[in-house]
């Protein structure tokens, strides 16, 4: 017997109707070692999930999938009776997928759906299936797992479930795990802690992974060889170590640069003059004076209020979604909002739009308080401002052409109309890199990228001064990231613009700002130019977000030392008193626990709200 | 517009339903010069004739023509159907867009309301009311459009629900597009498909619901040939005279099994990734 678990030579996948077949996955073979961790990365269709769908024989129907071998332990995987193959299903590879919320029966408590496991795959019962249930969890480093089996997926967070889905894939002590995109939907913090369970269970259990991924630079720490997938083939397959410092294929070669982007070579907005000494020299402010305000907020706090659905029972804690937010956003620059979801982002933009309603504090836009603004005054001052979504698919209506679309706010505000209104809609199209000729066509015949594009040329269709671009690139695949980044450079030297450009991918958020906001709970804790964040952060919990970015060198990914940050945020319902990080901080002092932090000047130019810089 | 019917036209149900429901609509408007008699004439000399070379669909027990009968029916049926369905889709829409939209006291009144027209039997309260306000077209037709309104005002509510929640609603918000231009342009049209389909649904419960109100003696004037009371006359001859009931029975049928069909198309038809 072979040192591999698991040799796949020559796979061809094909989907479609009878008759209009494409062949979707060609020509794949890799193999896996005996606790050998293989990734493989690729944009989306590239064919990767079929490839580890079919491996398993879970493809969607209308798949099929032939294999000159596709052998799993020695055993033709294609050719396995079904019981056999419910068995290695079941018993000798656990799976692990992207989405833990479906991923995980909404009905049944948690224990129930791990003890099944056990029951059906291992014969164990009551108290026995129990008692390793709570060893699992334990194992997956849920907190009270005893008490938390009675309790159902939605009363656990994201992270806690994907790790919930991972103690059920491992409750059968598989010998291959399968972990397809199983990050991807949870927060780079709460992806470290997930990368480094998943590892230390390999180190453990001698298990062999395959982990697929979009991002490479994930795998720099993770996998010990890398197969490079793009249009159903492989383009390419090498040790890690290899592939990071010379890939072979041109298609890695450009994944890899766009990973190692140098932030150095776009041009710098003007740092503020507090900071002129630190300041690096960058094309003058448009608008002039380096401390010209655009938009300004001042202790916005906004609070939803939940109702309670069982008569006499005293509502839910409100949500305290914003606790007090100060922010300067300037004219001319891109100001990136980052934390973790859940931290304010979306509701602080939404926020000073006016789209969602403050519940106290003042908003001004250009010199005038637009807080209590409303009717036709609001509606007018929203052509000022405008704003481009994450999901390119629900954010164009599927029954208007994409004119129509991006006719629409100059339509509102009356502001051309006629062959005027078209013209406008044709460079509109042109500017963002389009043809004219789509703008009778409908959403539904581009791709997220051209679409992404399109809500862009509707941003920017009536000229606004500020765009707030909520996740805008979180959808798009990495090559697609970086000309919709170009894109919107291009768009703020000609037209002037200011962003606010909200993300939780800090490699964008590093391509793109000028400054940065980083929020924590409804509160900024730290603010400061891009440049010298990401060179040197002074709030432990930006330390701890940028340590929980992977670097694309293996080298320099294993050497580093991580700290994932312990536990979740704190329910924004109940946020801890004093300090709001302090439940979670390294470094938290006593007196962190009672007295709130401020957010002030620690070095000139940078606002930071932690006790420890004062 | 032609290749929207010839889209429509593709798929073989709705072909068949679509050519039923011309048939129907066609002979109801050409009622007097297709009925080969006059509908209300009794001739005491034909009465129970089984279908035959003269009366193509036999006779009823006064003698009357069936066929005529039938033809002239349909006008009947298929207008209280029709208008029916424009009442309640109209009203149910309306009150399920406000409430999904503003939601607040709306909503609370606007499920309390359906939530007791749901839990009442419907056929008691149209026995009641109809037996109030006296029978005729107008109380069927309103009777009917109460029975359905509530399908319409759940699933558009739900809909709404959804949808302005959708990123397409929220840039049109922040772009400072009005309620009515949000609600006109952006909501309604994509609450459009189930909108059809449970029209046509309601659209064949109608007819059903109108044919078994006149079979139960509360629906349309006895007199004026519908399709339930047709039915009606049958019942008593069921057994010796067949006919009398099941062409009636067989009109209903063809039609509700083509206005189900043409409702298929449409949502089809009207969903915009669909189209090719």
């Amino acid at each position: 017997m072979s040192g591999n678990i698991l040799e796949l030579e020559g796979l061809c996948i094909e989907v479609g109707a009878v008759g209009q077949r494409r062949q979707v996955v060609s020509d794949v073979s890799f193999h896996v070692a005996r606790g050998e961790t293989l990734g493989i990365v690729g944009e989306s269709g590239s064919g990767k999930t079929l490839t580890i769908l079919s491996l398993l024989r879970l493809l969607p129907p209308g798949a099929s999938a032939r294999a000159m071998h596709a052998r799993f332990e020695g055993r033709e995987l294609f050719e396995l009776a079904p019981a056999a193959l419910r068995a290695v299903r079941g018993r000798e590879v656990g799976i692990v997928f992207q989405d833990p919320l479906t991923a995980l029966n909404p009905v049944l408590n948690v224990g129930r759906q791990i003890t099944e496991v056990l029951r059906r795959h291992l014969g164990l019962k009551g108290g026995a299936a129990r008692l390793r249930a709570v060893e699992l969890l334990a194992k997956v480093g849920i907190p009270d797992p005893a008490l938390r089996l009675g309790q159902f997926p939605h009363e656990f967070s994201g992270g806690m479930r994907q790790r919930v889905t991972i103690a059920m894939a491992l409750a059968i002590e598989p010998r291959l795990l399968i972990a397809d995109e199983p990050t991807t939907a949870l927060d780079v913090t709460v992806q470290a802690e997930i990368v480094s369970l998943i590892q230390g269970l390999q180190r453990e259990q001698g298990l062999s992974v395959i982990w697929v991924t979009h991002d490479l630079a994930l795998l720099a720490r993770l996998a010990d060889r890398v197969l490079v997938m793009a249009g159903g083939r492989v383009v390419e397959e090498a040790p890690a170590a290899r592939l990071f410092a010379a890939p072979e294929h041109a298609y890695s070669r450009s994944l890899l640069a766009n990973l190692r982007h140098e932030p150095n070579l776009r041009p710098q907005a003007p740092i503020p003059a507090a900071s002129g000494a630190h300041a690096p020299s960058g094309i003058p402010s448009p608008a002039g004076g380096a401390t010209d305000i655009l938009m300004q907020a001042r202790d916005l706090t906004v609070t939803f209020r939940r109702r309670s659905f069982i008569p006499l029972k005293a509502p839910p804690r409100p949500v305290q979604a914003l606790r007090g937010v100060n922010l300067d956003v300037r004219r001319g620059e891109t100001l990136a909002l980052v934390g973790e979801s859940g931290s304010g982002k979306s509701t602080l933009a939404r926020a000073l739009l006016r789209t969602v309603a403050a519940t106290a504090g003042s908003i001004d836009f250009d010199g005038r308080n637009i807080t209590q603004l409303a009717g036709r005054e609001l509606r007018t001052l929203r052509r000022r401002f405008q704003m481009v979504f994450q999901d390119p698919f629900s954010s164009l209506n599927p029954r208007r052409s994409v004119g129509a679309a991006i006719a629409e706010p100059l339509v509102v505000h009356g502001i051309v109309r006629g062959q005027a209104l078209r013209d406008r809609v044709r460079d509109c199209l042109t500017m963002v890199g389009l043809d004219a000729a789509i703008a009778a066509r409908r959403p539904h015949e581009f791709s997220g990228g051209q679409r992404q594009r399109i809500c862009i040329a509707r941003a920017i269709a009536c000229q606004p001064d500020l765009i707030v671009a909520d996740e805008a690139l979180s959808a798009l695949d990495v090559s697609l990231q970086a000309q919709i980044l170009d894109l919107f450079q291009d768009l703020k030297t000609r037209f002037s613009l200011t962003y606010l450009f909200i993300s939780h991918d800090l490699s964008v958020v590093r391509r793109i700002a000028d400054r940065v906001a980083v929020m924590y709970l409804g509160q900024v804790v730290e603010l400061a130019p891009a440049a010298a964040l990401f060179a040197a952060p002074q709030h432990p919990y930006t330390e701890a977000l940028l340590a929980a970015v992977p670097v694309p060198e293996p080298l320099a990914e294993r050497a580093r030392v991580h700290t994932p940050l312990r536990g979740e945020p704190p329910s924004p319902a109940a946020p801890p008193a004093g300090c709001a990080f302090h439940t979670r901080c390294p470094r938290a002092l006593a007196r962190c626990r009672t007295e709130p932090p401020i957010l002030r000047e620690s070095t000139p130019g940078r606002l930071v709200a932690c006790h420890l810089f004062v | 517009m032609s290749s929207m019917v010839l889209t429509m036209y593709r798929s073989r149900e709705t072909r068949l339903g679509l050519i039923l429901l011309t048939v129907v609509v066609f002979a109801a408007l050409a009622a007097p010069v297709l009925a080969p008699f006059d509908p209300g004439a009794v001739d005491p000399n034909a009465r129970l004739l089984p279908p035959g070379s003269v009366h193509l669909l036999g006779t009823d027990s006064v003698g009357r023509d069936i066929l005529s009968r039938l033809i002239y029916g349909g006008r009947l049926s298929l207008t209280v159907g029709l208008l029916a369905v424009l009442i309640s889709a109209l009203f149910g829409t309306f009150v399920g867009c406000m409430s999904g939209y503003f939601g607040g006291w709306l909503e609370a009144v606007s499920g309390w309301l359906i939530d007791v027209q749901l839990s009442f039997p419907f056929l008691l309260l149209a026995i009641f009311l109809l037996g109030a306000l006296g029978g005729g077209t107008v109380a069927v037709v309103l009777v009917l459009a109460l029975g359905t309104w509530v399908n319409y005002a759940r699933i558009v509510r739900a809909q709404v629900l959804s949808i302005k929640n959708l990123g397409y609603v929220e840039a049109a918000h922040a772009s400072g597009a009005g309620v009515l231009r949000i609600i006109g342009v952006h909501i309604l049209p994509n609450t459009l498909s189930p909108i059809c389909v449970v029209a046509s649904f309601s659209m064949a419960q109608a007819i059903l619901t109108e044919a078994g109100l006149s079979f139960l003696g509360v629906g349309l004037d006895p007199s004026t040939p519908s399709w339930g009371t047709m039915l009606n006359d049958g019942r008593d001859y069921l057994l010796s005279a067949w006919w009398i009931a099941t062409m009636p029975g067989i009109a209903i049928g063809l039609t509700v099994y083509g206005v189900t069909q043409l409702g298929e198309g449409l949502r089809e038809l009207l969903d915009p990734r669909g189209r090719r």
